[in-house]
């Protein structure tokens, strides 16, 4: 059904682009903490990252979501300077502080003017190793918590990935998408501080330094603010691998009285990107579902108009990642939408994707992935991830090679490994009644 | 303290051409990154729509996306994503603007695509119903299935203005969006979607010379047309406060947006308006988070500030400014408005202390070169400051304006969000 669309023949054709990865410099010091630097001169800015292996993975056990607290906790001030005088201190560097909890890494970031870099690292530095825990204030980090879960809650795309992530992963940690009331009650200054010494240590923790910075001026500053640093000693704690695949799973139904639409999420385990399959894998979401002119948006948007943005997505986490596909559409159509995405998901794996198709896939991955990297941010995030999955900086340069040499043998067997496989993880979020009539005839059991 | 301002300046380089049949053309070239953005605006957005045909502007925007004569529906995204290329259209009170981000191999092809568009559109019933279908459910996604239904875009300009295209929904109502016809797209692509009417920016790794050349080929020969005239929007300050509290089904936690109309904006009260706005907003050194978040523990989260869905100054007659809170389910509103109105009393009476000031406006310099620095952000930056200011390169005289404003400046602007001008809604759980 996307065939016969070809390009104008008077439209300007492309030279190839040679990819050249930014520059990044990396050094470690003697107390472990590893700090990779991008030096860049766009914007006279530098992003400061600081991550740390310590996220929702790393809850103790019966206290899920915990890392967002001990994140939004950490704004509350250190030993030496109040939650107002590091928020004043870093305005005064154009900055402003920010912290949050994922899957599996930590984050305390900054964007500044380069020009007060040594304030913006000496506060990140601050905010991580001397964090005051203030009992009032975090009393009031529990409260919001509570209305922010709140809030949360009546949120369509929040409830489907929360049953999504529990369909596909079970008892693991990635799971876990928010704190439980349970969790947020539990929390303590003490449980805080017990916390953050155990997780926030430089051995688990990469510092990337991305703007309008020099190396051999960084390299000084980042001693002076992390050299004394010393963290708890035990090695991180190595997470049991996810589940590879589902053995069989009955569709979810999220009950949401009052929905006009039905959010549809539908997905299965998938390998993180050290996978020998990665590329392909990345090749074959994209034709599926992961750019606009994908086969899932020509069809569920373009052709029937049943959705606004539909769109599928492959995440990695270094032990197990997750391919998903989602689509936010009205509930009469719900079960014809559900059909339309199991159709294009079989077809991915039973028959071939058109060269034209792997062309425009590797053109868009290539792209995009430039595209990520033009701003400090943007590149922090990339080597970010990478340093989660145990990549070095120049993998950056590596990925574009690897997706440019895929074929169509290597997507369809991708697709039938990891993205059409029998087994999938199927919610749905919306008004019961209706939502189960419409469904019914696709997955016998909802 | 660390109080000394520290502006460095938004000296980007721009070159600025322009073809004989009135498209601007504006070009910074930046070479660090082998990637280029490009904005194409034209001035007409949602507050110049007909009558009776509320959404309409944003309805005829994703019409450009759907085929032309010379690349039919599907080509554009093809062209686009093959070249490791995004795009995106978005359509803002006066404005709608459309961006897309590639390789640097691609500028041409991109040229190419946006005159072809420029030139003619395929005008056919199935796609205008296919993108109804596709609007409604993007109205149903944001609006009707979201808790809050951006209330704050949607609602509240019609408790604080009086006109109706200062008042009326952009996202438009069901009725006028079935309402529309071939017809009127035909008549508003004519009217407003002509070369004298648009301003083409590209920012990045491109070379001012080649775009200005390409643009003379692909859109040298689009004739231009008489513009309709533009609609006078200024409204002065309310006189009155309009206050409604209205349930939200689908909500758990309440929230409260208020809304104050600005003065026109060549009012030298624009840039105060602007420090105002990120001093009572932004972050946890602001105002509101200090004394409505963490002193009385009232609210949970703060947004908004002057201007909020163009930026800047860039805007026609008159905008709005925005304070939106979302609050605990044990606050009365009332209580939560008054405290509102007693934080921006403060800064009327006392002004503002030069430290805190300064400290502001370097955050304020800091996120203008957080936001110019995305490529295709930068080119919409300048077509904004060329559409607005007259001029692209009026984006280096913002530092400027920003450093003259003084704290008494900014305790004068406070006058502009009195309660008594204000028009306030708030949300809250339940149903009616």
């Amino acid at each position: 059904m996307n065939d016969g669309i070809a390009l104008p023949p008077d439209l300007p054709g492309l030279a190839e682009t040679e990819f050249e990865a930014p520059p990044v410099d990396f050094f470690t010091l003697p107390n472990g903490l590893e700090v990779w630097v991008a030096p860049r001169r766009s914007v006279p800015l530098a992003a400061v990252q600081l991550v740390v292996k310590g996220g929702r993975a790393y809850d103790p056990p019966g206290r899920p979501g915990l890392a967002g607290l001990l994140a939004a906790a950490l704004k509350e001030g250190t030993a030496a300077r109040s939650a107002s005088d590091v928020a004043d201190l870093l305005q005064s560097a154009g900055g402003e502080l920010g912290t949050g909890a994922g899957d599996e890494l930590l984050a305390c970031r900054t964007t500044g003017l380069a020009s007060k870099l040594d304030v913006l690292l000496d506060v990140v530095s601050d905010v991580v190793r001397h964090p005051a825990f203030p009992e009032r204030d975090i009393e009031r980090v529990k409260a919001n918590a509570r209305e922010e879960l709140a809030t949360e809650e009546s949120d369509p795309f929040f409830l489907a990935d929360r049953a999504f992530r529990s369909a596909l992963f079970g008892g693991h940690p990635y799971a876990t998408v928010a704190p439980t009331p349970e969790t947020i009650d539990a929390v303590t200054p003490g449980l805080l501080r017990a916390e953050a010494a155990s997780r926030l240590s430089p051995r688990r923790t990469l510092l990337v330094v991305a703007g309008d910075v020099r190396l051999q001026d960084v390299s000084p500053l980042v001693g002076r603010s992390f050299g004394s640093w010393s963290g708890a000693d035990d090695a991180v704690v190595r997470l049991a691998p996810a589940r590879t695949r589902l053995d069989g799973s009955s569709p979810v139904l999220v009950p949401r009285p009052g929905s006009v639409q039905a959010n549809l999420a539908v997905g299965a385990p998938a390998p993180p990107r050290t996978s020998p399959d990665a590329a392909a894998l990345q090749i074959a979401v994209t034709i599926y579902g992961g750019a606009f002119s994908s086969r899932l948006v020509s069809n569920l948007r373009e052709e029937k108009g049943y959705t606004y943005s539909p769109g599928a997505g492959w995440r990695s986490l270094p032990a197990g990642g997750r391919t998903q596909t989602i689509a936010a559409v009205r509930t009469e159509v719900a079960g014809a939408a559900l059909n339309e995405i199991l159709y294009e998901l079989r077809r991915m794996a039973t028959t071939d994707v058109t060269e034209e198709e792997l062309a425009r896939a590797k053109g868009f991955d290539a792209g995009r992935l430039l595209l990520a990297v033009q701003t400090n941010a943007g590149l922090a995030g990339e080597l970010a991830d990478q340093w989660l999955h145990g990549l070095p900086p120049s993998a950056l340069g590596e990925r574009v090679l690897a997706l440019r040499s895929v074929d169509a043998a290597a997507v369809r067997r991708a697709a039938r490994l990891h993205l059409a496989v029998p087994s999938l993880a199927v919610v749905a979020v919306g008004e019961e009644a209706p939502l189960r009539k419409e469904l019914a005839p696709f997955m016998p059991g909802i | 303290m660390h109080n000394a301002g520290v502006s460095p300046g938004l000296d980007f380089p721009i070159a600025s051409h322009t073809l004989a049949n009135g498209l601007r053309v504006i070009v910074s070239e930046d070479r660090e990154a082998p990637v280029f953005g490009l904005c194409l605006l034209y001035r007409v957005g949602s507050r110049g729509e007909p009558r009776g045909r509320s959404g309409f502007a944003h309805l005829f925007e994703h019409l450009m996306f759907e085929g032309t004569p010379g690349a039919p529906k599907g080509v554009f995204d093809r062209a686009c994503e093959s070249s490791g290329g995004n795009n995106n259209g978005q359509t803002r009170p006066d404005v709608t603007i459309y961006v897309e981000a590639a390789p640097a191999a691609a500028l041409e092809r991109f040229l190419w695509l946006e005159a072809d568009r420029m030139a003619a559109l395929t005008f056919l019933q199935e796609t205008l119903d296919n993108q109804r279908d596709v609007v409604k459910e993007e109205i149903r996604v944001n609006i009707q299935n979201d808790p809050y239904g951006l209330f704050e875009y949607g609602e509240l300009p019609k408790a604080t203005f009086d006109k109706w295209e200062n008042a009326h929904d952009g996202y438009g109502d069901f009725h006028d969006l079935d309402a529309a016809t071939l017809d009127d797209v035909r008549s508003f692509f004519a009217s407003f979607y002509r070369p004298n009417n648009a301003i083409l920016a590209v920012a990045g790794d491109v070379r001012a010379a080649e775009v200005f050349a390409g643009c003379e080929r692909h859109f040298g020969g689009i004739p231009a047309a008489p513009l309709p005239p533009a609609p006078d929007l200024a409204e002065p300050p309310r006189t009155a406060p309009v206050f409604t509290i209205s349930k939200a089904p689908l909500a758990n936690t309440p929230a409260l947006a208020a809304g104050w109309r600005m003065p026109p904006p060549d009012h030298p009260d624009v840039f105060p308006l602007l420090v105002l706005g990120e001093l009572l907003h932004s972050g946890r050194s602001s105002r509101l988070v200090r004394g409505l978040v963490v002193r009385d523990e009232l609210a949970t989260e703060v947004w908004g500030g002057f201007n909020p869905f163009q930026g800047n100054g860039w805007y026609e007659g008159t905008t709005i400014f925005l304070s939106k809170i979302a609050f605990r389910r044990d606050v009365p509103s009332a209580r939560l408005l008054e405290r509102l109105d007693g934080e921006i009393a403060s800064i009327a009476r006392d002004g503002v202390p030069d430290d805190e000031l300064a400290r502001v406006k370097t955050r304020i310099v800091s996120g203008w070169f957080a936001a110019l620095e995305s490529r295709v952000e930068r080119a919409t930056e300048l077509a904004h400051a060329e559409a607005f200011g007259g001029d692209a390169a009026s984006v280096a005289a913002l530092p400027g304006r920003l450093a003259a404003v003084s704290a008494g400046d900014v305790a004068r602007a406070a006058a502009w969000l009195h309660p008594d001008r204000r028009a306030a809604i708030v949300k809250e759980p339940g149903t009616a």
